[in-house]
């Protein structure tokens, strides 16, 4: 009988009222499945406790490597975690060692649980085991997109960058600077550690500053939007034209309007899952049914896998930086266990040939 | 605790935040501009004091003070703050430049006036109300 596989954790939590509904439902909790809140958190009464398990899976890697997931949630909203952050983090940490308990080797926060507490460290300074929140993975993915789509449009102009000095942004500036683009800079007003760090990673003129980014998209340059808290651009106010590289969590681009097919708005962290062993179920019906995805997975969730998979089970991406050597070293670790973005997708769909050769045509 | 020894610990949340050398913290320093933060970093900063003060920062507590006391229709017209609301802020933020209060604010706006001493001022009031309520 072989070693068992190595584990991760990944926590997560509801993002609408209706999510945790749901969410009551799958854990045989009566009280959330009616709507109500969860009680308060009573470290001597085990029926309090926030962290339930939701699923487990496995996922195996064209090398023959596998890794085993375990999900666990935590019954909090997006506004209580936000609002009461020593208590969201203390559920957090709850809910991370349910996953160390469960054996996981390294476990990533998702959504809002990756905000909280200084963007993980706060987590991770009490944890029993290392933490990600999956920005290295992100700001690759989002670069890998960039790469993907001017490959396809043959496109070899400057793009823009929103969001720096975030910790998205800040990894794909770095990326898009080792690359040799031509990067235009949204900023209103530059800060001083911004120009330091643009000064830091790329060349005299290698960068412009621009305070519009409805003007930069005017001009015919791509935009990546990695803002950290999202809604920065309105869909309907966009230029016809203009190409959006979406990578905010929640999106910058806020959907207002009809859909629209003189702009193109990519996602820009969905990366292609190798392949799934065990857990189909839940993949199909949950993680199926909230992201539309099969075949692909978000990148902050897909890296403790990759980290899990590869054996550097250490703490990663937490901050509001994110290293240059973490982002080359995460791409090629990636790389190798079958994780790299092969498709372009807008609003969930993967986008096909026509609907590019449409947009390119206006 | 005396306002140099919270202007201390403010200072320290924000090196710890923000990277920053204490000596770019100063009580006038804009939080956005000067030391580069973002909106999630001033989630980590109000972390970061409440665990230091042992105190709970309200969300959004500065706009909501500034609309005490006003009707809502009148707090903002067409999504721009009315005089009457920028006079409230005004009042609530005297360490902010009175020209930096420029025609058309918006209520998004706001966060982009904080200085360092702003901070100072809300855990000042902060340990204050607390002192009463446990007096």
């Amino acid at each position: 009988m072989g070693d068992a596989p190595p584990k991760f954790g990944f926590v997560v939590h509801p993002l609408t009222p209706f999510q945790r509904r749901l969410y009551g439902v799958r854990t045989l909790d009566r009280r959330l499945a009616n709507g109500r809140p969860p009680p308060p958190h009573d470290p001597d009464q085990p029926d309090t406790d926030p962290a339930r398990i939701l699923s487990r899976f496995t996922v195996a890697d064209p090398h023959g490597g596998q890794v085993e997931g375990v999900l666990v949630g935590v019954p909090l909203l997006p506004e209580d975690m936000l609002t009461d952050q020593q208590g969201a983090v203390s559920a957090v940490r709850h809910a991370v060692a349910r996953c160390h308990r469960e054996g996981a080797s390294v476990v990533g926060l998702g959504a809002v649980a990756a905000v909280i507490g200084g963007q993980g460290k706060a987590v991770a300074a009490e944890a029993p085991c290392p933490i990600t929140t999956g920005n290295t993975f992100t700001a690759v993915a989002a670069f890998q997109t960039w790469r993907l789509w001017r490959q396809q449009a043959g496109y070899s102009g400057p793009v823009a960058l929103m969001g720096a000095p975030g910790p998205v942004a800040g990894g794909i500036l770095r990326m898009l600077a080792a690359d040799g683009a031509q990067i235009d800079l949204i900023a209103p007003k530059p800060s001083t550690p911004l120009k330091r760090l643009a000064d830091e990673i790329a060349g005299p003129d290698q960068i412009r500053w621009c305070p519009d980014p409805y003007a930069v998209l005017a001009e015919g340059t791509p935009l990546i939007a990695a803002s950290s808290t999202g809604g920065r651009l309105s869909r309907s106010a966009l230029p016809p034209g203009a190409i959006i590289i979406d990578v905010a969590a929640p999106v910058d681009v806020l959907p207002d309007g009809p859909p629209r097919e003189d702009v193109l708005i990519l996602d820009g962290e969905y990366v292609r899952l190798p392949r799934l062993t065990t857990g189909v179920q839940f993949w199909r019906r949950i993680y199926g049914w909230v992201t539309g995805q099969r075949a692909h997975v978000f990148a902050c969730f897909a890296e403790p896998m990759v980290l899990a998979l590869s054996g550097h089970c250490e703490s990663l991406s937490l901050g509001r930086h994110v290293a240059a050597d973490q982002l080359r070293r995460m791409e090629a670790l990636a790389l190798h266990h079958g994780f790299w973005v092969d498709q372009l997708f807008e609003g969930g769909r993967p986008v096909d040939q026509g609907r590019l050769e449409r947009f390119s045509r206006r | 605790m005396t306002q140099d020894k919270i202007f201390e610990k403010v200072q320290e949340a924000f090196i710890e935040a923000l990277g920053v050398d204490d000596d770019e913290v100063e009580p006038g320093s804009k939080i956005f501009e000067d030391l580069g933060a973002e909106s999630l970093d001033l989630l980590e900063i109000v972390y970061l004091l409440e665990r230091a003060f042992d105190i709970k920062i309200p969300r959004g507590g500065i706009q909501e003070a500034s609309k005490e006391g006003i009707d809502p229709e009148e707090y903002e017209k067409d999504g721009v703050l009315t005089p009457l609301a920028v006079e409230k802020l005004k009042a609530l933020m005297p360490e902010v430049p009175r020209e930096e209060f420029v025609d058309g604010l918006t209520a998004n706006d706001i966060p982009r006036l904080f200085r360092v001493q702003t901070f100072v001022h809300i855990v000042e009031q902060l340990l204050a109300e607390k002192a009463a309520a446990d007096a």
